[in-house]
């Protein structure tokens, strides 16, 4: 178990200082997920729709986005100069390379996030504090989701050609309950709602993080053989 | 059919390393690997040449638990590879032209990560020794990015073999190399050529495979057409019986 | 499945146009006209078939993806991808029904109803898989890697179907009437139409799957054949 443990860590350190040393990552999903906060900006009337309305929305497709980025180049750090090869002929159990990109991913992504939501805050006037801890678990849970499922996806997607086309294109369709989730659970939390009072979204998006993280384990071993 | 070595050139144990019988592959209606069986001993280099698309890295692939074959069975170092068991790859170290290392880590910081992964005790000493070992001292510090073909292949040798392995895979490892780089593999692949390794090689390259093998096989169409032992080989004819085995 | 459909293939074949038959003559001459809808209410024939086959298919997929991962064998990733292309046309009939019954009735032809939202998601799942197996090369790889997305797809079902059930809740809903509780309210002869009619759909799907697998595994021989001949020259 602590061998696992190691070797999950390994991972998880190896990407973060290829990311410490190029900043590459960050760098491209935090100014994606502004770009896209601010077209949406300029694709609704702020003055006639509510910021409250539709800003929950944004904030969610800007995370998607920008984590679709994310998880491309993620795994294209794993396939150049076939690294990916090493990492499958090394003793380590397959679950342990599926949880260590899971980690740094659900981690980079947490990181990107918490530079976006300040600025949310600022463009759409809304004061995220007062409700700071329910939103956090919010953030936590879709993000944890879009990170189980898309994890194994892009470690599916690895493996064709047009693999940065593929990734959005299987993963969006699957997204759609924990988008649909984070973006309800966000907009009822903003306005002031406790999470007591969405059960039902609550149980689903934790249902859907447990299911596929479970799913993943079953299956990642039939994605990542050569 | 099942090839048994009659002249051994280094002192073995009875238990062949590598253990393969009737070992097939089908890709869909594609047949990469058909049939093949053959032992090795402890400290055998054996060398396999053939043509693109005769199923060489098919093999290999199979051999380190990468791929499935489709039926047979094969051992390496005592272990199943049809397992894939985690124990059968702390056994083996597998070289191809794909150098496997992060181009954005530097040299060592590659080590330290395959190292860890392998969860090697004392690691910094034997990744730093590693790296001495194949000459990169010097730019052990600097990303890999950095470093020229030849270079990186190097260091892919210190990483491959940085655990210890008793059997190493090349799989056309001279892909791509200049003259120079070339005669450092050849280096290399002598010094690793002990006795105490078992070592697989496919090549294109004749002189070079023909160089430090005890045996050899030619593969061509997914099976062993030919698999003789190095002293009953004529060095000097063995481009002629290569375009003659592949005639047959 | 398919030995029995080479043997029973024509007898299979005939039983079906015959149902087609019996369900044609049920849907427009033997079930009365619904009072509210109007003979634009008969889609419904349609329209309920063509969903339950779609759900049925990719449930099929769904089961023969695990038996591929469990058993390695060619057949199931056959019976997978015939499958997951029925269902995708199905689902493209659902898709193209619902707003041609939905035009007059609610006097638009798209309304983010919770069936057909999740459905057009559906159809997206499915045709992402299709995409995966058109951009992969035959073998192994590709059979694995398109029957992990047939697990994944077919479990994100549930999920699809109440998070849009409660997301569609938060906006005025239309009430479909002839949806509404299916059997419960309506008219025994519009039951029996019904069943007549998802009979047929039903006898169609074995037509196609049988039909589908025969192909595949000729492509299969054909590629065969063409190696065989390359490599002996």
């Amino acid at each position: 178990m602590n061998g696992y443990l190691n070797q999950v860590a390994a991972i998880v350190w190896k990407d973060f200082i290829t990311e410490l040393k190029t900043r590459e990552l960050f760098s491209s999903m935090f100014i994606f997920a502004l770009l896209v906060i601010i077209i949406f900006v300029f694709s609704v009337n702020l003055s006639i729709v509510g910021a409250r309305e539709i800003g929950p929305g944004v904030l969610w497709v800007a995370f998607l986005f920008a984590g679709t980025i994310g998880l491309n180049r993620s795994f294209m750090l794993e396939k150049e100069n076939g690294c990916l090869q090493g990492l499958l002929l090394a003793p380590v159990d397959r679950t342990a390379l599926y949880f260590g990109k899971l980690v740094s991913n659900f981690v980079f992504l947490l990181i990107m996030e918490a530079f976006i939501l300040p600025l949310f805050m600022i463009f759409f006037n809304i004061d995220l504090l007062p409700h700071l801890l329910p939103l956090l678990y919010v953030i936590l849970v879709g993000t944890l989701g879009f990170c189980a499922i898309g994890t194994l996806l892009s470690s599916l997607s690895v493996n064709l050609k047009t693999r940065d086309i593929m990734l959005p294109i299987l993963l969006y369709p699957l997204m759609v309950p924990v988008v649909i989730g984070s973006v309800q659970m966000t907009g009822q939390v903003l306005s002031g709602e406790s999470l007591s009072g969405m059960m039902n979204w609550v149980g689903l998006t934790l249902c859907f993080d447990i299911i596929y993280i479970a799913v993943s384990i079953m299956t990642i071993d039939f994605v990542l053989e050569e | 059919m099942v090839f048994c070595m009659s002249e051994q050139t280094h002192p073995v144990s009875s238990d062949p390393v590598v253990k393969v019988r009737d070992i097939r592959k089908d890709f869909g209606y594609l047949r990469a690997v058909e049939g093949i069986s053959f032992d090795l001993n402890k400290g055998e280099f054996l060398t396999i040449f053939g043509p693109n698309g005769a199923g060489k890295t098919t093999l290999i692939k199979i051999l380190s638990g990468l791929t499935r074959p489709t039926s047979g069975s094969a051992t390496v170092a005592g272990f199943d590879v049809l397992g894939g068991s985690v124990r059968l790859r702390k056994e083996i170290g597998v070289i191809s032209h794909a150098t496997c290392l992060y181009p954005d880590l530097t040299a060592l910081e590659n080590l330290l990560f395959y190292g860890k992964l392998y969860g090697l005790n004392d690691l910094e000493d034997k990744a730093n020794k590693a790296i001495n070992e194949v000459g990169l001292q010097l730019r052990r510090h600097d990303r890999v990015r950095t470093f020229s073909r030849g270079m990186q292949q190097r260091l892919t040798i210190a990483r491959a073999t940085l655990h210890d392995p008793s059997v190493l895979f090349f799989d056309e490892p001279f892909t791509g190399l200049d003259l120079q780089a070339t005669n450092v593999l050849k280096d290399h692949l002598h010094e690793l050529h002990t006795g105490k390794r078992t070592l697989i090689m496919t090549t294109h390259d004749m002189s070079c495979g023909l160089e430090m093998c005890d045996r050899v096989a030619i593969q061509n169409k997914g099976r062993f057409a030919m698999l003789e032992s190095i002293d009953r080989i004529d060095r000097e004819n063995f481009e002629k019986l290569y375009t003659e085995t592949l005639e047959l | 499945m398919s030995d029995e459909n080479k043997q029973d293939g024509s007898i299979l074949i005939w039983l079906t146009i015959v149902a087609f038959l019996v369900a044609m003559i049920a849907i427009f001459i033997y079930v009365p006209t619904e009072q509210t809808e109007g003979a634009v209410q008969r889609i419904m024939y349609f329209h309920i078939p063509a969903a339950w086959l779609a759900f049925f298919s990719f449930f099929i997929v769904f089961l023969s993806s695990i038996l591929f991962l469990w058993k390695k064998e060619r057949e199931w990733d056959i019976y997978a991808l015939a499958s997951a292309e029925i269902g995708v046309i199905f689902c493209s009939l659902v898709l193209i029904t619902g707003p041609i019954w939905a035009r007059p009735i609610w006097g638009v032809w798209w309304m983010w109803d919770a069936r057909l939202t999740s459905t057009l998601i559906l159809w997206l799942i499915y045709v992402a898989y299709l995409m995966l197996r058109a951009q992969t090369d035959a073998g192994s790889m590709r059979a694995r890697l398109a029957a992990v997305l047939g697990i994944v797809g077919f479990l994100d079902i549930p999920f699809i179907h109440f998070s849009v059930l409660w997301w569609n809740s938060v906006h005025p809903q239309p009430k479909m009437i002839s949806e509404e509780g299916l059997g419960k309210g309506m008219d025994p002869s519009m039951v029996a139409t019904l069943m007549v009619s998802l009979g047929a759909f039903t006898l169609l799907y074995f037509v196609l799957m049988g039909q589908r697998i025969k192909v595949e595994k000729m492509k299969d021989e054909v590629e065969r054949l063409k190696k065989d001949h390359l490599y002996s020259h």
